[in-house]
């Protein structure tokens, strides 16, 4: 086998091969002295290191640390400097789940040492084999190890010596890692190399001196589900023989859990599934991270179907419909709960769902009652709270797809419908990404499959990236049109957010025939003051006024207006926004005073949204755009300016949206005569502009037109 | 083949003469007092973590040492005798652990917490014995540092004392050998 020059490097270094390892006797250690604590007493070692109880030698507080004293020298500059940046990162984990680092640096004969949180307890699996919790309560303590292993993934430290000796719990019963990063630190330059692992806990890639990486910590978890769960080593092996145990661990399947062990029997499958995935040799077919292990392990103890099963259409349903006992059905899990105060939380009774005995028509009810709570939602009054509640439990409920697809299809488009209307697009990127993930299957979910890739498209133009949202947006429309039975109303909203993006790339010609074929549908389907008919009106409004058909545009708004003021409910929110677009079709049309009492309407309804800030800045633009073209620029420059601030707050700096509002206020401080405050508008907006549409897009170039007269 | 300390001052002296017969002689002589040491440690630890060069070299000094009387003081000549000898006798205990592993044999290992790296480790000596040999060829004097840094432990001051150079010459040749040998064995 060749090795790297670093792995080279490190035996020349570490020296004489198999001489190099000195025994330790701890006993020279104790009551010696490394930063600012002093050893006390022995608590562990081993061939790679020792362990000891210390404290604060100077007194200063009470403090009891563990205090691990590598056996490995580190001769070369280089490993040290190495080592000791590694122990500012291990330094920074803060995590209730891992042992802290508390100092660490180099004992006089050049070893490594860190110090440590004390923990006092006792090893994961001794915990589970002596007061035997149940198999759930050892998945949740897996779960919160994962939790902790996943923590660190994120700040780029991997654990690699996952084994059960490395888990204590702690006195309250909480799982606490330690040594982690170790591993890697002590590695050196050469992380794989001779870095010391246990035999038993080895992954294959550790066994031939491969790559590790997160993935090798995801196999370790998956031993210790295994051994928690069956009281059973994976990969047992006598210890005579390490060359046998290495083979099984290259060549032996992952153990499939055994017929007396103690879990529940629903389990097995399940479990052998996620054990299998975790156990892969290949690291690239195991679960692509640890949160994946973590869905699934939820999914296993809420017994709802797990991802690593493949998902035939047979598995899926026996999950759904568990012998009609268990309350798996959607909405029967969840409770809005309306609060003294006013404030609504969600509550999800996952305890619940084990024990109660709802039928599918509770199910059903529950999630009718869900709509209704939904559809009460008024962004116009307090919503942003409730958008929070909706942003994290809202995708925990369709992320997962535990839910039957007619239920998920429901709770999606609810929540995503406040979502959008509260301005967080991204939130709805995060919820329907995961249900697209897959391509659709043959039994029919390909008409679902294309109304989630619409919503996606959307939410992604929404948030600014038109060429995604495009994209999606097309393929959604492409798949709809092509599908005989699709539902009006549904091809109607495809065709419609299409528009707008169409419109947004500056192609209205293409966003016109859209909207037409979507009100041609809607009217055949809807009552005339149906509001999705005036919100149809109003996106053809908006086109008609890019294709400078202001007559027509004013009369689509007019249309619009007339539905929202007849229809039942408040539909201020939506009445502020078309009759922000009225009176910029009717300023370009040259009604200056119906557009300005327009647009200052829009702004006093905004102002009643506070939770819909972005409402406000589009109806700010509008009426700036009206007193510029009235000639009252400073006037126009304040609400310009308001509406940069809402945008860029709402939005983040590099948002399209506030290229607009940059150009327009550059444009009435060039002709307030206020050049060089017009120039670091243009600036933004070009700078904007460029990284979002393409090179000729007219945005971009009339920003850069506007500038160069600035520049004169 | 045992000796009589006046033997050993005797080929001491020739060795350090140029008498390569004496030379021989002397590192079989050091190299079997060695071995002994060394066998004595295995038994009394663990196979696998067991030995400190560094610790070996001293001791073996120290008998040497006294064996060869009151007259002997050539530490630096001795280092450098010992340095070889330690090589061949981590080259032996490599290659006799990679034999045991090809027959199945009966060493055991501390389970738990040990490292799986040792058989590596032994297949990674036996390559860089045989690098050795390239190099020699090339720089002697690249030869003795390994053998003084990598097989006896012997630190650099110990190193510039046998070698009878300047530690700034040990550090420079270290690295340099340590440079040939990587490119040599990574190819």
């Amino acid at each position: 086998m060749a090795h790297s020059p670093e792995k080279w490097d490190r035996l020349l270094i570490t020296g004489g091969g198999l001489l190099a390892d000195e025994p330790e006797a701890p006993e020279r250690w104790l009551g010696q002295r490394l930063g600012a604590f002093e050893l006390i007493e022995p608590i562990g070692s081993g061939g790679m290191a020792s362990v000891f109880l210390g404290r604060r030698a100077d007194r200063q507080f009470e403090q009891q640390v563990a205090v691990k004293i590598l056996s490995e020298r580190l001769h070369a500059t280089s490993h040290r400097d190495r080592f000791l940046r590694e122990r500012q990162i291990l330094a920074d984990l803060e995590h209730p789940g891992i042992a802290r680092i508390i100092d660490g640096g180099m004992t006089e004969d050049d070893r490594p040492y860190l110090v440590m949180e004390y923990v006092a307890g006792t090893s994961i699996d001794s915990y589970c084999d002596a007061s035997e919790p149940a198999p759930e309560r050892r998945v949740e303590l897996v779960l919160k190890v994962c939790a902790a292993v996943g923590y660190a993934h994120g700040r780029g430290m991997v654990h690699l010596d996952l084994k059960p000796g490395n888990i204590l719990i702690n006195e309250s019963g909480e799982p606490k890692l330690l040594d982690f990063g170790i591993a890697a630190a002590a590695g050196g330059d050469d992380r794989d190399a001779l870095a010391a692992f246990t035999p038993l806990y080895a992954a294959p890639e550790q066994v031939l001196g491969g790559t590790t990486s997160t993935a090798t910590d995801v196999y370790q978890l998956g031993l210790l589900l295994y051994r928690l769960l069956t009281g059973r080593t994976a990969f047992a092996g006598s210890p005579d023989d390490l060359d046998a145990l290495k083979r099984r661990i290259l060549d032996d399947p992952p153990p499939r859990v055994a017929d007396d062990a103690p879990v529940p029997s629903r389990w097995r499958r399940d479990l052998d599934a996620i054990l299998a995935r975790c156990l892969h040799k290949d690291p690239d077919q195991r679960y692509r991270s640890v949160a994946h292990l973590v869905d699934d392990l939820r999914a296993l103890i809420a017994d709802r179907p797990v991802a690593a099963v493949a998902a035939t259409p047979g598995y899926r349903l026996a999950k759904w419909y568990p012998r009609r006992r268990r309350a798996v059905l959607a909405g029967g899990a969840l409770v809005l709960l309306a609060a003294a105060g006013g404030g609504l939380y969600w509550q999800q009774l996952s305890a619940q769902r084990e024990r109660a005995d709802l039928s599918a028509d509770r199910a059903a009810a529950a999630s009718a009652l869900l709509a209704d709570i939904l559809e009460s939602v008024d962004p116009l009054a307090g919503g942003g709270a409730l958008a929070d509640v909706i942003s994290t439990s809202g995708f925990e409920l369709s992320a997962a797809r535990r839910y039957r697809p007619e239920v998920q299809r429901e709770i999606v488009l609810m929540t995503s419908r406040t979502l959008l209307d509260l301005g967080r697009y991204r939130d709805v990127v995060k919820m329907v990404e995961p249900l697209v993930a897959d391509p659709p299957a043959a039994d029919g979910s390909s008409a679902l499959h294309a109304e989630y890739l619409s919503l996606l498209g959307y939410a992604h133009y929404r948030d600014g990236d038109l060429k995604q949202g495009l994209a999606l947006l097309e393929a959604a429309l492409a798949a709809q049109l092509a599908d005989p039975g699709v539902d009006p109303e549904v091809l109607a909203t495809t065709l419609q957010r299409t528009a707008l993006a169409e419109r947004r790339a500056a192609r209205p010609e293409r966003a016109r025939g859209h909207l037409e074929r979507a009100l041609e549908l809607l009217a055949g389907a809807l009552p005339d003051n149906d509001i999705r008919l005036a919100q149809a009106h109003n996106h053809f409004g908006l086109v008609l006024t890019d294709l400078g058909q202001y007559r027509a545009a004013i009369a689509s708004f007019e249309r619009a207006d007339a539905i929202y003021q007849s229809a039942p409910g408040e539909q201020e929110l939506r009445r502020a926004m078309t009759l922000g677009n009225l009176a910029d079709a009717q300023r370009l049309a040259g009604g200056l005073d119906a557009a300005e009492r327009n647009a200052r309407a829009a702004v006093a309804l905004a102002e009643r949204a506070p939770d819909n800030p972005q409402l406000l800045a589009t109806a700010n633009v509008a009426l700036g755009n009206v007193l510029t073209t009235a000639r009252r620029y400073a006037d126009a420059a304040e609400h310009y300016r308001q509406a940069h601030g809402i945008y860029a707050r709402a939005l983040g700096p590099d948002h399209p949206r506030l290229a607009l509002v940059a150009h327009n206020l550059g444009v009435v401080l060039r002709l307030d005569g206020r050049c060089v405050e017009a120039l670091a508008s243009f600036d933004e907006a070009i700078r904007i502009a460029a990284a979002a549409y393409p090179e000729d897009h007219p945005e971009l170039l009339e920003s850069r037109r506007q500038r160069a007269l600035c520049a004169r | 083949m045992r000796r009589s300390p006046q033997e050993i001052t005797q080929l001491l002296c020739s060795s350090r003469a140029g008498d390569a017969d004496a030379m021989a002689e002397l590192l079989e002589l050091v190299y079997a007092d060695l071995r002994q040491l060394a066998a004595r440690q295995l038994r009394r630890e663990s196979p696998e973590n067991t030995l400190s060069a560094t610790a070996l070299v001293h001791e073996a000094y120290l008998r040497l040492a006294g064996e060869a009387g009151p007259g002997f003081s050539d530490r630096q000549h001795f280092f450098r005798l010992i340095a070889r000898a330690m090589r061949r006798i981590a080259i032996d205990h490599a290659r006799r652990r990679l034999a045991l592993k090809r027959g199945g044999g009966e060493h055991r290992t501390t389970w738990d917490d040990d490292k799986l790296g040792v058989d590596e480790r032994a297949a990674m000596v036996v390559e860089i014995e045989q690098a050795l040999e390239r190099l020699r060829d090339g720089d002697p004097r690249l030869v003795q540092v390994v053998e003084c840094r990598f097989f006896a432990g012997l630190s650099e001051a110990e190193t510039a004392e046998a070698l009878g150079c300047s530690r700034r010459t040990v550090q420079r040749d270290w690295e340099a050998a340590r440079e040939r040998l990587k490119r040599l064995l990574s190819d």
